[in-house]
């Protein structure tokens, strides 16, 4: 079929080259609609369900809350896990789907059940689903800022709320429509708010309460239509507008009239413009600002958004007032065109590296370019692949290619042509006719086409295992492997239709039989070595195994990362504190903070979240900011060559010089990422399971004990969920029956006294805001005043005390029917539940372990032992692992399985193709010859073993395997043909020496810059591109020494071979040369 | 069979192969973020160490509590005022209200003074005709004051039962406060009062001059009485007023500024600061407070340096160890 294939490519030629320019056609459209990213998404698919429920404490919010909404959440289908966390006003429900689950299939079935439970949940809760983004979401941010010196209308300067209003009610709404923006987050400022503060002195002296200010407020706030009426012929809309416009107008809303005389807001209340109670707050270089973030919807290309975010900001400035400006201190892009340079400059340095190689062997430029043309065209065929298969191009799906590798089938096609064409040219002494060329290409790409398309496909059968990771290390790798597939599947294609018409056009001169000098010296330093090879067989194998073996040792010893992590550029400090610091304090650390950091030269900006912004989609408490260090560009820094890791430790010891805050540095995405995937980010989790939070966070402590003593046991932490001080007001409910007051009664007024109640709104325009009833602030902030909150009574039974028209002659009992709060119920601080979590449904609380300098699965076992031993859970408990060990055992165990088969389906291939395992295994025995090479470069190089380098020693035993190939293969020909076993190893090996350096050389140095690129993302594609390069190093010396040599001692002639010295004897360059 | 050695070889390259790729898998999937977060907290967690007594001890530098905005002070006596506030109605001198009643029932003639007329006395209020004379007399004031009440009306029927006038004498007037029973210990007579009657003006001092022995049963409260004078009619009886009440002054021989009290593991400390950048959490026994300090009966000595403002700022500190980032 392959030979039909041949045929019809070079009889057809200009036809084939006109489809091979069509698939590179709808590559280069398909190029635009490729989502292109820094790094692979690593997110799993989840929902976030936030219910916001003001003045909720932990305790509250999971019962009331998070407990339904989970319940109802149970049962879905292709539900992975439910995790919550509840948390003081907020409810946070993550709904874990399988991998591969359409995500507005999954918002969907839960939105579905979310209506079913609403019915249970409290009122005046609001549930939502967090937007449709990913880890990689958050794309674009800016500041909402007024210059320096710049008035408000009213003359002042900016205050908080009026920046949180401009980016509120101008910029979001317009940024909102930018396409491929789901949502636009806010933090920071204040949101405006209309705040009645009514003095209890004065409401006791009208005999009113909070009630009767919140009833006049909600009944004198409406516009009511009134239908219409018909009038002469004409339609008369009627409408009785009631609604408040300005502070006026609530202060003179009416209460009720004594003696006729009407009682106002303003005659017991002070009405302003006030701040709300807020969640979080950001800041920015010592200052508080108003941030916005936008959020990317799934799948869309996040740098051509954030360009349109950009430009959108650009234009929304004009539409603001004067001197305040929308200023950028993070764009994705800026990361996306740093990383997209560099694996540009890689693949493009490669490419031409490669052609540059193939000129230099070949020794025929056209040969060379019609190579290289399959480089373009399977890139552009790997990239509708891409599209079509949704794998955005970023440094991991990229990070593989490397061109050489791609092109080996190729090189190996034109190649073997070259030679034929030219030793046909030589036979008959003259230009080849146009059949008898189009036949010696026909012939020249028949006789090798077979190994070229297997050493493809055996390249295309070690990728297989990768296809089979699943959770984080699946996301970042499988991308990686599909498009090698791809680009190995394009290749492959192409070299059997394209390449041979390319050649069989292109090739119309004479081709020089003549090699060039490179190979000719190449050659001369060759069959020497490859002769002393062979006398030293033994010692040479010998040699061979010791170094596989001392690289094995090597490679055991070599320390560990399991994925690579991408250089952002910028760094990010996350600062924990402890639970129940207060945003002001919060803040006031954290802007000390910040102003210390802006010190270091290498900063430019510093902004930071701190607590919950408007949208949850990061439910942090106040004690916890999110800081970004944005930093200046290289050129800039006092010494442009300083190392990051330096500039990170300085940042942490400034950070360190701040008190009151731990510190965990990271990288804006990585943080984000971290926050989504959550679980247990350690590498051993134990999850004990129950109800009663003082039980679990014992059985904790034991479990933490057990721990401890287990030998290798580091950072054995119990999660905090307890330390939240929580001001109980506890009610007497014998105080309360003696007063005749209910509980809700006190309640209600705790409740607006304190945390104040919104009752409804005043529009300006669209724009509108709350009008909220509290307590003044001084009234409020203290205990001595929440304990002395007037309760009011209700109406004495017995009008016994006759209210008179004059004050002076009653009682002087008179209408002070009030009582202190102090003296119903007792108002007493306790620590509290500071979050409460629970996974699949039921509350649990985790201890995490790292283990250091021990075999983590040993270690699970004897943690297990411990934990069986010495901690007794009572009924109903019980405790669960996890962690990154679990991640990894799946991983390992999935290795084992599927690298051994993978590797067993190369030799099943081998062994097809030559039709014995002997030979089979000779061609395999290059694998463990290339390893050794690959982990040499990564001892050389001081780079760590992790899966990125492992994922080179998958290529690269593809690539060796197929320059064993390559020699074996023509070897058993010449054997065939008669040769005896030294002739036939001999002149096989000098005579392949061209494809083998060939394809070693571009394999390798396709990889060159990779390997010594220095840009935005290099440190993840540098390990494997260093494995590879090492790897194939070594595995092409030893194949052309060691494998002649190993043939040589174990395929002995079916008769005695005639003696050694023929070999010796005739060095000539063979027949073929 | 020569594919014996092969085989063995090839085995031997197939187990290194996989233990390469095992090795791979086993690497330790500790991201360099979790690594620098363990480091910094162990840092943390060093820095904590607890004496005999279990006290926490920390080590941290003025420059760095400086830089947290934390203030160090000394511990010392200190004269404590506290307040309290009551809610009060004015009311006019109840000694000095007279409700003028007609000695005979009759209809009244002439009425000469309207409410608010200030009146001395024996002026002429009203005439009024005796239904049992038949003759006309004078409703005259029984004291000088104030005219704050009037029931009749000129030819109305007036009843020797009911007052046709209230004098007062505006220029003593009265604060009743309801004190709520859980003050009442705390309020004595002769204490001194700040009133304000919420005009704008300044506060008048007052002192205490009467706690009624008897309780509202209705409210729960009892009455304790200021007089004021009233010279210049501020005051109007009717009008609602705040009132604080220093409380004595008391002298005590240690304390602390309010920002320095934090609660440890339950416990109350303050966080004293010890040589060689040493601070300890030092659980004590706190008394009485006002707003600006607190009397510390046990646990501190005067003169003993402690952190005053931004307490909070240590308390994080010594806790941060814990604190994990989910």
């Amino acid at each position: 079929m392959i030979d039909a294939v041949l045929g019809f490519s070079i009889r057809q030629r200009w036809l084939v080259i006109l489809f091979a320019l069509g698939v590179g056609a709808v590559g280069a459209w398909n190029f635009t609609r490729l989502p292109i990213d820094a790094v692979p998404d690593i997110t799993n698919v989840q929902v976030q369900i936030n219910t916001r429920a003001p003045g909720y404490s932990p305790l509250e919010t999971e019962q009331r809350i998070t407990f339904p909404v989970e319940t109802a959440m149970a049962g879905l289908p292709k539900l992975d896990y439910t995790r919550s966390s509840s948390r003081y006003g907020l409810s946070q429900v993550t709904v874990v789907f399988l991998d591969g689950t359409d995500i507005y299939f999954a918002r969907q079935l839960v939105n579905e059940r979310i209506q079913q439970v609403k019915d249970q949940l409290p009122p005046g809760v609001e549930v939502a689903m967090g937007p449709v983004s990913t880890g990689l979401g958050e794309i674009f941010m800016y500041t909402v800022e007024a210059r320096q010196g710049a008035r408000a209308p009213g003359g002042s300067e900016y205050t908080p709320s009026e920046l949180r209003t401009i980016q509120d009610w101008i910029i979001k709404p317009q940024l909102r429509t930018v396409p491929g923006i789901i949502e636009v987050n806010t933090i920071g400022g204040y949101e405006r708010q209309f705040h009645v503060l009514p003095d209890p002195g004065r409401l006791m002296a009208y005999n009113l309460g909070f009630r009767d200010v919140m009833t006049a407020l909600a009944a004198n706030n409406a516009n009511v239509g009134a239908g219409y009426i018909e009038r002469n012929g004409e339609q008369y809309l009627v409408r009785t507008p009631g609604q408040v416009a300005n502070i006026t107008e609530i202060q003179d809303i009416v209460i009720g009239s004594r003696a006729g005389i009407p009682v106002r807001i303003r005659d017991v209340a002070d009405v302003r413009e006030g701040k709300d109670l807020r969640t979080g707050a950001a800041t920015l270089d010592g200052k508080e600002t108003v941030l916005g973030t936008a959020m990317l919807l799934i799948g869309e290309n996040s740098r051509a958004v954030a360009n349109r975010v950009a430009a959108k900001l650009g234009e929304i400035a004009r539409s603001l007032p004067d001197g305040v400006i929308a200023r950028t201190v993070y764009d994705r892009t800026d990361l996306v065109d740093a990383t997209i340079r560099t694996v540009q400059k890689n693949l493009i340095e490669g490419a031409l590296l490669v052609i540059a190689v193939l000129f230099l062997i070949l020794g025929n430029i056209r040969a060379a370019i019609v190579t290289a043309c399959v480089i373009p065209l399977a890139m552009l065929f790997t990239i509708t692949g891409m599209v079509e298969a949704r794998v955005s191009a970023n440094l991991m799906s990229l990070g593989a290619i490397d061109f050489g590798i791609i092109v080996d089938g190729a090189v190996i096609i034109v190649e073997n042509c070259l030679r034929l064409l030219a030793e046909e040219q030589r036979r008959a002494g003259r230009g080849l006719s146009l059949n008898e060329r189009l036949r010696t290409i026909l012939d020249g790409s028949r006789e090798v086409i077979k190994p070229s398309l297997f050493g493809t496909m055996i390249i295309a059968v070690v990728y297989l295992p990768v296809l089979t990771l699943t959770g984080v290390e699946g996301k970042m790798f499988t991308p990686m492997a599909l498009t090698v597939l791809m680009a190995l599947l394009g290749a492959a294609i192409f070299s059997v239709t394209f390449v041979p018409a390319a050649v069989a056009i292109v090739m119309t001169g004479k081709v020089s039989g003549k090699e060039n000098l490179f190979m000719r010296g190449a050659k001369r330093a060759y069959v020497p070595l490859l002769d002393g090879a062979i006398r030293h067989r033994s010692l040479v194998v010998s040699g061979a195994v010791v170094i596989v073996l001392a690289s094995g040792m090597a490679a055991m010893r070599m320390g560990g990362e399991f994925i690579p992590s991408l250089d952002e550029g910028d760094i990010a400090i996350a600062a924990i504190r402890i639970p129940g610091t207060s945003l002001t304090q919060s803040l006031d650390l954290q802007m000390a903070l910040e102003n210390r950091i802006r010190k270091i030269p290498e900063v430019k900006d510093f902004f930071t979240r701190t607590g919950t912004a408007e949208i949850a989609t990061d439910a942090m408490p106040p004690s916890m900011s999110d800081g970004y260090v944005m930093l200046k560009p290289r050129e800039e820094w006092p010494n442009p060559s300083k190392p990051k890791s330096e500039l990170v430790e300085e940042i942490e010891k400034a950070a360190n010089e701040i008190p009151g805050s731990a510190y965990e540095i990271s990288q804006p995405i990585q943080l984000r990422v971290n926050e989504l995937i959550s679980g247990v980010r350690s590498d051993v989790g134990i999850k004990i399971f129950g109800d009663d939070l003082d039980i679990l966070q014992g059985a904790a402590k034991q479990v933490q004990s057990a721990i401890t003593s287990v030998p290798g046991a580091t950072d054995v932490k119990v999660e905090q969920v307890a330390g939240l001080p929580i001001l109980t007001v506890r009610l007497d409910r014998r105080a309360l029956s003696r007063y005749g007051l209910s509980t809700a009664d006190v309640q209600n007024v705790v409740e607006i006294a304190i945390g104040g109640k919104s009752v409804g709104k005043l529009f300006e325009g669209d724009r509108r805001f709350d009008i909220v009833v509290r307590l003044p602030e001084n009234l409020r902030g203290r205990l001595e005043s929440i304990r002395a909150i007037s309760i009011p009574l209700p109406p004495a039974e017995n009008p016994a005390v006759k209210r008179s028209k004059v004050a002076l002659a009653a009682s002087s009992a008179l209408q002070m029917r009030y009582v202190p709060l102090s003296s119903v119920a007792t108002v007493e601080v306790t620590p509290g539940p500071n979050q409460i979590s629970r996974e699949n449904g039921k509350r649990r609380i985790v201890v995490t372990a790292n283990v250091r300098e021990r075999d983590l699965g040993s270690f699970v076992a004897d943690a297990q032992r411990a934990v069986a031993e010495k901690v007794k859970l009572p009924p109903g408990y019980w405790i669960g692992w996890g962690g990154q060990f679990e991640q990894l055992v799946s991983a390992t165990k999935r290795l084992t399985i599927v690298v051994p088969v993978a590797l067993t389906l190369v030799l099943l291939l081998l062994f097809m193709s030559f039709g014995s395992l002997a030979d089979a295994l000779l061609v395999f025995s290059g694998v463990p010859l290339a390893l050794t090479g690959g982990v040499l470069a990564l001892l050389l190089r001081g780079i760590p073993l992790s899966i990125s380098a492992g994922i080179g020693f998958i290529a690269l035993s593809g690539v060796a395997v197929l320059n064993g190939i390559v020699i074996i293969a023509f070897i058993e020909r010449l054997r065939r043909e008669g040769l005896p076993v030294f002739d036939a190893v001999h002149q096989g090996a000098s005579t392949r020496l061209r494809p083998v350096l060939m394809t070693a050389l571009v394999a390798s140095l396709g990889f060159v810059p990779m390997a010594i690129a220095t840009g935005a993302g290099a440190e993840v594609q540098r390990p494997l591109a260093t494995v590879v390069i090492g790897g194939i190093i070594s595995s092409t010396i030893l194949t052309l020494l060691v494998l002649p040599a190993l043939y040589v001692l174990f395929r002995k002639d079916p008769e005695p071979a005639p003696a050694s010295d023929l070999s010796a004897a005739a060095p000539s360059s063979g027949v073929a040369g | 069979m020569r594919t014996l050695p092969i085989v063995i070889a090839v085995a031997a390259a197939l187990a290194i192969t996989a233990i390469v790729y095992c090795t791979m898998g086993s690497t330790k999937p500790t991201a360099p973020v979790a690594r620098i977060n363990h480091q910094s907290e162990r840092a943390a967690n060093g820095h904590v160490e607890q004496d005999e007594h279990g006290a926490d001890r920390i080590l941290i530098s003025d420059v760095k509590l400086a830089a947290a905005g934390a203030v160090l002070a000394e511990a010392g006596k200190a004269t404590l005022s506290d307040t309290l506030s009551f809610n009060g109605v004015l009311r006019a001198n109840q000694e000095a209200v007279v409700q003028v009643t007609p000695r005979f029932p009759g209809i009244v003639r002439s009425i000469s003074k309207r409410i608010g007329d200030t009146v001395a006395k024996n002026d002429q209020l009203a005439s009024i005709e005796s239904n049992q004379s038949l003759t006309v007399y004078d409703l005259k004031a029984p004291i000088s004051g104030t005219v704050i009440d009037r029931q009749i009306s000129l030819g109305e029927y007036a009843s020797e039962q009911k007052p046709s006038f209230v004098v007062a004498d505006l220029s003593t007037i009265w604060v009743d406060l309801s004190i709520y029973r859980q003050d009442l210990n705390r309020v004595r007579t002769s204490d001194e009062v700040l009133i304000d009657p919420d005009d704008g003006g300044a506060d008048i001092k007052g002192r205490i001059s009467y706690v009624a022995p008897v309780g509202s049963s209705d409210t729960q409260t009892a009455i304790a009485r200021i007089v004021l004078t009233n010279s210049d009619g501020r005051l109007r009886p009717g009008l609602f007023v705040t009132a604080r009440l220093v409380l004595a002054k008391r002298d005590v021989p240690v304390a602390v500024r309010v920002g320095a009290i934090q609660t440890l593991e339950n416990k109350t400390v303050v966080f004293v600061r010890e040589g060689g950048d040493k601070i300890e959490a030092r659980p004590v026994e706190l008394g009485e407070s006002d707003a600006k300090f607190v009397e510390i009966r046990a646990g501190l000595s005067a003169g003993e340096p402690y952190v005053a403002e931004n307490s909070f700022v240590v308390k994080a500190e010594m806790g941060k160890g814990e604190a994990q980032h989910d």
